[in-house]
């Protein structure tokens, strides 16, 4: 018992009930997947791809990457100035009125934003590209204020010793080395907004999303695999350029 | 070409920590005048580096009082302070260089004190900022790398571009927080060298915390000791005998 206590049996026993109820709470049964053939059919529909729509289709989804894009972008530059104003050691009185300010934000689904944005200006990719801004805005506020937070201090004294006014100081000894993970954080938000994107199309958000609902619930099974097929190459494409881009500022 | 005239005075000084039992600094008086250089000596804990801190104003006194240029803190505000410092160039042990900025944008930091926020953020330096800029890289021997991001530099080529910033400022003072406690030291004593030339030629004061005695009897005008906070030791570095190290150095 070298590397255990029995304080790690009761933990263990506690994962394990844990375990056993959300089994119960899901239906959690693999021997459901008995009907494994049902999926085979399922998925023989998709084939032949329907390729006919794949013009329209290449726009649509031209369109979410456009909302994501819009969207995750603008948010990155609200939260540029907003993370001064969340994080400890810049904020100032800021700090708790702004951090409370973003959680309550934060906590409010995307989807729901979504609704209500439609509601407000109409159906459309306009109304998601908002909802997907204010979601972003906030929750890139949290992150890069914790990267503010845990920057190297060192810098920061050297701008104060150099007789820096404190904005100058703060821009200054901060952005610098907090910038390939602000970049890092930006990219993942990136490839998520598409996601949100795609989620958003359901409730009328416009896009690839919409598309795919439609022609799902009209059983056009083989635009349903052109359309899953876009989403997929958008999402590679972005996680791709994502990567070289963090390398190259590294 | 030193004369008389006290640059920079502590008249009292003390710093007492929040929640610690005894002073960190505990009533210090001393007066520094330009052209001196004063190595700061003492072991771990002494108040060392709380003393350099004080002169700049990083560390705010709890009692008694710094006149610097015939202002005393006291009676400046945050932005009075801020102004002081700009002629007090600081070199730190662990240099606190920006990384991810090239030697030539680290040098230009130096600069921010004097010059207008939006001048700042924009990046725009006029002819002669750009020439003094290019003449401290040039002192401290790193013109061939001024394009280089400073984290690709050696720990001495790092601690050049932290004295570049400093001389960048234009400085009356100088004030080094263990400048050379990080380096090997072949590197301390040439860092050391650089610091005493630019010393001299600009007639400063400088004020340097080391650990190393060797180093501070070598290059130092004058030698301050300090112990739990206390001056005990104020004189030539010739003065500085053995048992008087010996004291300090005990535990």
């Amino acid at each position: 018992m070298a590397w255990f206590k029995w304080k790690h049996l009761i933990l263990f026993l506690l994962v394990v009930a844990l375990m056993v109820w959300s089994i119960n709470v899901t239906e959690f049964d693999i021997r459901k997947f008995s009907q494994f053939n049902n999926m085979i059919d399922f998925l023989s529909n998709w084939f032949p791809f329907n390729t006919s729509v794949l013009p329209t289709m290449l726009k649509a989804s031209l369109v979410t990457l456009g909302m994501a894009f819009l969207g995750s972008f603008v948010g990155l530059l609200v939260a540029l100035p907003v993370s001064l104003l969340a994080a400890k050691n810049t904020a100032g009185p800021f700090y708790g009125s702004v951090r409370i300010g973003l959680s309550f934000v934060r906590s409010i689904p995307e989807i729901v934003l979504g609704l209500m944005f439609l509601t407000i200006v109409g159906p459309g990719p306009f109304a998601a590209t908002i909802a997907i801004i204010v979601h972003n805005a906030s929750v890139l506020s949290k992150l890069i204020a914790e990267l503010i937070e845990a920057a190297d201090k060192g810098p920061q004294e050297a701008m104060k010793a150099v007789g820096a006014r404190p904005l100058i100081g703060a821009l200054f000894s901060v952005f610098p080395q907090i910038w390939p993970n602000v970049l890092s954080h930006y990219f993942y938000r990136f490839e998520v907004a598409i996601r949100t994107s795609l989620m958003l199309g359901l409730v009328g958000g416009g896009g690839i999303g919409q598309q795919l609902f439609v022609h799902f619930k009209t059983f056009q099974y083989s635009t349903v695999a052109v359309d899953v097929m876009l989403i997929m190459i958008i999402v590679i494409v972005v996680d791709f350029l994502g990567s070289r881009v963090r390398q190259y500022v590294m | 070409m030193s004369c008389n005239e006290a640059l920079l005075t502590i008249e009292n000084g003390a710093v007492r920590y929040q929640k610690a039992e005894s002073y960190a600094l505990d009533h210090v008086t001393l007066t520094f005048q330009r052209g001196e250089f004063v190595c700061i000596l003492g072991k771990t804990g002494a108040g060392k580096s709380t003393f350099i801190r004080t002169l700049n104003g990083l560390q705010a006194l709890t009692e008694g009082d710094i006149t610097y240029n015939g202002r005393s803190y006291q009676t400046l505000d945050r932005e009075g302070l801020r102004r002081q410092r700009q002629k007090m160039g600081m070199i730190f042990q662990h240099h606190q260089l920006i990384p991810r900025l090239t030697v030539l944008q680290n040098v230009y930091t130096g600069l921010f004190g004097s010059r207008s926020t939006i001048r700042n953020i924009a990046g725009l330096f006029n002819e002669s900022e750009r020439q003094l800029a290019r003449d401290v890289v040039e002192q401290v021997e790193l013109l061939p790398h001024l394009n280089k991001r400073v984290d690709l530099l050696s720990g001495g080529q790092r601690q050049r571009v932290g004295i570049a910033r400093a001389l960048a400022q234009s400085p009356d003072v100088f004030l080094g927080d263990e400048p050379v406690a990080s380096l090997d030291p072949g590197t301390a004593n040439r860092i050391f060298q650089l610091i005493h030339r630019l010393h001299e030629e600009r007639n400063l004061l400088t004020v340097i915390n080391v650990h190393d005695v060797k180093l501070a009897k070598r290059y130092a005008s004058r030698i301050v000791a300090l112990k739990d906070g206390r001056v005990v030791f104020d004189d030539q570095p010739e003065a500085l005998t053995e048992a008087i190290e010996d004291m300090l150095y005990e535990s």
